[in-house]
């Protein structure tokens, strides 16, 4: 079994047996209602965090993503706000938007060759101030969040029974990345930019478009989650999303996905995701401040680094050892 | 000359400068059908830059190209060489890791399943593996690249020209990273690429090989091709003979070897590095300058950061001064022994800084006193006497050291020694990068330095500077001393061979 | 007979003792916008005070960390846990209303703090926002003569409590004194931190600056500092809202001109008061959101002794 098939194992008895401990601990946590808002909360960021898992396989960054879950919220509301045109319609363009916005990413970057980071910095900058041109103000000039009644949204934000909608959507959605990531050639593309762009291109790999391509996706999931919280709050905020880009790096961190590209899938980040979700909401359940959850988190994702960095050292010591038995058996030459 | 159906490449009058002077000037090359091609040339000699036009990486400047009875025109580039089935291997470029060998084969070109847009992973993997038991290779389509090794790696290389429909291989240097055995492998794969009609370019310093390969050799010396051997005519003296070919002047006919009466500053004795050097013994003298020569990859440069306590070694004894040493850069320092290395620009110079700056920061406990605050003053005295000593131009303490040129650049890397009672002093390819005029500078500064009673080492792949500047030559190939030239004349080509291993002598 | 009498006892038994359980457990929910201020700990300690030995109340507090999206996760978790009330203080009305609706479908009584939000519940303890501004503008105007430049720190785009303060405050002004301009108005944020900023932006480009309202009393210290450290402390009257200790005592000081008292303990009794009674089935939840409003009380120099020490948050 290869490592990282191992380490999500590893990850997913870990997580296993937290949820255990927890159940132990305090009675409210093995409720019905407690997971399904457990299993919410993880798909609101699972469904970011699937983007930036590719984003990261092509060793780049998103920071705008946070920024781009605020304007396509904006997007969506004043669409239903202003218009009253049937709410099926609004989802395309907030999608749409989320796409654009990828798009403008990926073209900056790759086109003028900027740092990911820059881009997507300034991107976020530019994106929080939008969303807060075109809130919906009252007569008076001042924001006014507005308030949206629509049946369809209501459904988006709400439950088929327990099951709250957007979780089959995130788990939907993560097979179908993994799938498209594995299965196609499009998405070997998107690991080969990552691990080695100069070797990707004398394969004949278009990077630049592969590229686009990511960062609209990112876009399209960062909309995509938009859509799903203004849903179930039936409403859009300026403030929404700021903040979060902490909860889907860490998620993607913890589920195996590295900085460094080239490596990584959703089973990870899915796994991930759950386990974030799970330590926040069961920090919760303990009685614990709410202040913990940064310093829980922040905990793991040191532990989960330095795990992973030690792993690799060890990794290819035995390799380069392994090499060096095999050079002198195969007799000496330097 | 055979028939024009058999040649698959003729190239005639090419021409390629790179804004200045000419890296080749009309030069003619043809490769045969179905030949193993070695180019052989020094460096410099316009190899690679060939190479380059052939693959489409460059363009030449003028000259005809004909590909398969096709002409090629000017613009001729990657893509155009790629569907020409002109393939390259490089050492490790184009493999991407994480990645198995059938997924890096069939990069781009997966084969899908029926119908739908799919990776057909198994049929992948059986294409994959059918390829390599053709060739009769010893790996698996499900290997991972990142637990191959280096010759593995190679073949995979080779593997995923081979599915492109290659009809010309190009191969440069491909051996500088293998053993033996995989380089022994790596002979069978290309006289089976040969018996399948797929025609090789292959690129080496090593005459065994290239005498072990070849059907035929161009050899390019200066930018110009000199001579194209057939099998018969090949000999490795003749080709270094046709590589060197100066016109000897009285001057360069030879240098005569002294040895040094001294006394030993650095002895070294039965020093081993697994992988890198095999039992090195030698000494250098106070006053004396000593050489080391060798091709590209046989220890050099590894012996000095080795000596000068930056790699480590498993065996043998280091005396320096008399004194048993166990090399440490920090104590390296203190004790006045120097290293100047080979990229300056990497590792000798801090460009942003000035001189001043960067001759203080070498020799911080010079300028220090108490309490171990740095003296402004004693900083600048010591960079105005490195600069008239050395004469560096423009004589500013001042000015930012990455505007100097690469000659007075060197000059302050050196000078960030004179500083300090230099007993002993390694210098890495003196004069790389640096245009004449400032090469006899360091020349001469290198000599005087000997004559002051420092005892100098130098490491040189410029055979004329080599000969010219030591006083005794060291050979080294393949990690062990293979000769030492102590005295009587002697000349670059006697450098040269013995570099290749043609002039094989039993230590006394 | 005897099998309808004993059924009798038994029903009334169990009526009693399901009366007697419906006395019981009252859980309520306390969830302000940040647990960190002064207004909001007073609200809790007025709370407290009100439940202090009734039996079988408990209260828990939730921090919503200044973030919508929190605050909703944290509804929901009251909500799962089957909470019988919730105090509620809206970060936005808008964002909380979809989570108050669903509450108050599942039987849960909400009672909101300040904010109100855009469907009925069950009630409201607000403070007088919007009467409150007016009554602050009217001071001012008279104290300032009807003339000069006043500038505004404002509270965070959304934030319907001090966007009706501010409407209250100019709307008075437009009215009754229209001599005074507003040169100004920015977003503090609700702290201290950034009113200073905000503040020192409106001393650099207003060389002529006779007042400021800063819509909570965060700010109005943090404008104080500012104009202190610029000197030009004596030329400005500072105005906040809440009425917290540390701004009385200022006013006291007469570093800062005024604010608008509310009683936050008070507040928070009230609250709490209705969420017991609502509980325990003694008030009746109506059709529309009953509003309670508390009045204020403009407190200056002359005016702040009125205030007593046990009255003071």
């Amino acid at each position: 079994m290869s490592i990282s098939a191992v380490r999500r194992l590893i990850l997913t008895g870990l997580l296993i047996a937290i949820g255990a401990a927890l159940s132990f601990a305090s009675p409210a946590f093995f409720t019905v209602g407690n997971l399904m808002t457990l299993l919410q909360e993880a798909s609101q960021t699972g469904i970011v965090a699937v983007g930036f898992t590719l984003v990261l396989i092509t060793a780049g960054i998103d920071m705008s993503i946070g920024a781009i879950i605020a304007v396509t919220a904006m997007l969506c509301v004043n669409f239903l706000y202003y218009t009253h045109l049937p709410a099926y319609l609004f989802i395309p363009v907030a999608l749409a938007g989320g796409c654009a916005i990828g798009w403008f990413n990926g073209f900056v970057i790759t086109r003028f060759k900027l740092p990911e980071f820059i881009v997507t910095l300034a991107t976020r900058g530019l994106l929080t101030g939008l969303a807060l041109i075109i809130a919906v103000k009252d007569a008076d000039g001042f924001v006014k969040n507005v308030f949206i009644e629509d049946p369809l949204f209501l459904r988006f934000g709400g439950a088929i029974g327990p099951v709250y909608f957007i979780i089959p959507v995130f788990f939907a959605l993560a097979a179908a990345t993994q799938f498209f990531l594995k299965r196609t050639r499009a998405g070997t593309n998107v690991y080969a930019t990552g691990a080695n762009p100069a070797a990707a291109r004398l394969s004949g790999i278009n990077t630049a478009r592969t590229l686009v391509g990511v960062y609209m996706f990112s876009g399209f999931c960062a909309a995509l989650a938009a859509v799903f919280l203004s849903a179930r709050m039936m409403t859009a905020m300026p403030e929404f999303g700021i903040g979060s880009e902490m909860d889907v790096i860490a998620a993607v961190v913890i589920g195996g996905t590295p900085f460094t590209g080239g490596v990584g899938d959703i089973w990870g980040t899915v796994i991930g995701t759950l386990f974030l979700a799970t330590i926040k909401n069961g920090i919760l359940k303990l009685g614990l401040s709410p202040y913990i959850q940064p310093i829980a988190i922040g905990g793991i994702i040191v532990v989960v680094v330095v795990v992973d960095v030690w792993y690799k050292g060890f990794a290819e010591a035995v390799a380069a050892r392994a090499a060096r038995q095999k050079r002198l058996l195969d007799g000496e030459g330097a | 000359m055979n028939g024009m159906n058999d040649d698959l490449l003729l190239c005639a009058g090419i021409d390629k400068s790179y804004n200045g002077p000419q890296v080749l000037s009309g030069v003619d090359f043809s490769l045969r059908r179905g030949e193993i091609h070695s180019l052989v040339g020094e460096n410099g000699a316009g190899k690679s830059t060939l190479v380059k036009i052939l693959t489409g990486v460059t363009q030449r400047d003028r000259g005809s190209m004909v590909f398969d009875g096709r002409e090629i025109p000017l613009e001729h580039g990657r893509t155009a060489a790629q569907a020409l089935g002109i393939a390259v291997i490089y050492q490790e470029l184009s493999l991407i890791h994480g990645m198995t060998v059938a997924q890096n084969i069939f990069l781009t070109r997966e084969p899908l399943l029926p119908g739908l847009r799919l990776i057909d992973r198994g049929k992948m993997n059986r294409m994959a593996q059918e390829l390599i038991d053709r060739y009769g290779f010893r790996l698996r389509a499900t290997d991972v690249i990142d637990g191959l090794s280096i010759g593995q790696r190679q073949t995979v290389e080779i593997l995923k020209a081979l599915s492109g429909k290659a009809s010309l291989m190009i191969m440069d240097e491909p051996t500088s990273s293998l053993t033996a055995a995989e380089s022994a492998q790596l002979f069978e794969i290309i006289r089976l690429l040969k018996a399948r009609g797929i025609t090789v370019l292959y690129i080496s310093h090593r005459m065994e090989e290239v005498y072990q390969l070849s059907d035929r050799v161009t050899v390019l010396r200066d930018g110009r091709k000199v001579a194209v051997l057939e099998r018969e005519q090949i000999s490795p003296a003749e080709i270094i003979r046709l590589m060197i070919g100066r016109s000897l002047t009285g001057r360069e006919s030879g240098n005569r070897m002294v040895r040094s009466s001294g006394e030993p500053v650095l002895e070294v004795e039965g020093l081993c590095a697994e992988g890198r050097l095999v039992d090195i013994t030698f000494q250098v003298r106070r006053g004396e300058v000593l050489g080391f020569g060798g091709l590209v990859g046989s220890g050099r440069t590894e012996l000095m950061r080795t000596i000068y306590g930056i790699d480590p070694f498993q065996a043998g004894r280091i005396r320096y001064l008399g004194k048993p040493y166990v090399p440490s850069v920090a104590r390296s320092i203190a004790g006045g022994y120097g290293f100047v290395p080979e990229e300056r620009r990497l590792q000798g110079i801090m460009g942003g800084l000035s001189i001043t700056g960067n001759i203080g920061i070498a020799n911080l406990d010079a300028s220090s006193g108490r309490f171990g605050l740095v003296s402004g003053g004693k900083e600048l005295d010591h960079a105005r006497q490195a600069i008239t000593l050395l004469n560096v131009k423009p004589a500013d303490p001042d000015i930012p050291v990455g505007n100097l040129s690469g000659g007075n650049q060197q000059k302050v890397v050196v000078g960030k020694w004179l500083i300090r009672d230099l007993k002993l002093l390694i210098v890495d390819e003196p004069t790389v990068g640096i245009d004449i005029g400032a090469k006899e500078e360091m020349y001469q500064t290198l000599r005087r330095l000997a004559d002051s009673g420092v005892a100098v080492i130098i490491v040189s792949s410029d055979l004329a500077e080599l000969t010219r500047l030591s006083d005794r030559i060291l050979v080294l190939r393949k990690g062990r001393i293979v000769r030492e030239f102590a005295e009587g004349t002697v000349t670059e080509e006697d450098v040269l061979m013995a570099s290749s291993g043609i002039l094989q002598e039993v230590p006394p | 007979m005897l099998k309808a009498k004993c059924m009798g006892i038994l029903a009334a038994a169990g009526m009693l003792a399901g009366g007697a359980l419906q006395a019981q457990a009252c859980r309520i929910g306390y969830l302000p916008s940040t647990v960190g201020q002064a207004l909001t700990q007073a609200w809790k300690a007025g709370m407290e005070g009100a439940l202090k030995g009734k039996p079988n109340v408990s209260v828990q507090t939730l921090d919503a960390q200044m973030k919508a999206e929190i605050q909703v996760s944290m509804m929901d978790d009251f909500i799962n846990q089957g909470y019988n009330a919730i105090i509620l203080q809206p970060i936005d009305a808008a964002a909380l209303t979809a989570s108050v609706r669903k509450a108050e479908g599942k039987g849960i009584k909400v009672i909101t703090l300040n904010t109100d939000t855009l469907l009925p519940h069950a009630a409201c303890v607000t403070m007088d926002d919007s009467g409150a501004g007016h009554l602050i503008a009217e001071t001012l105007g008279r104290t300032l003569n009807g003339k000069g430049n006043v500038a505004i720190i404002q509270s965070p785009p959304g934030a319907q409590a001090g966007i009706n303060r501010e409407k209250g405050f100019r709307a008075a002004l437009g009215k009754l004194y229209p001599g005074i301009r507003i040169v100004g108005a920015q977003n503090g944020e609700w702290n201290k931190d950034k009113a200073i900023e905000v503040m020192n932006s409106f001393l650099q480009v207003n060389k002529d600056l006779d007042g400021v309202f800063a819509v909570n009393d965060n700010m109005a210290e943090g404008a104080m500092i500012a104009a202190e450290s610029a000197g030009r402390l004596g030329q400005i009257r500072i105005w906040g809202f809440n009425g917290q200790k540390s701004t009385l005592a200022l006013i006291e000081q007469g570093k800062i001109a005024g604010t608008a008292y509310t009683n936050a303990y008070n507040q928070g009794a009230t609250a709490a008061k209705y969420a017991l009674d609502l509980c325990t089935g003694a008030k009746k939840e109506a059709a529309a959101t009953e509003i309670v409003t508390i009045p204020p009380f403009a407190a200056m120099k002359d005016t702040v002794a009125k205030i007593r020490p046990e009255e003071r948050w």
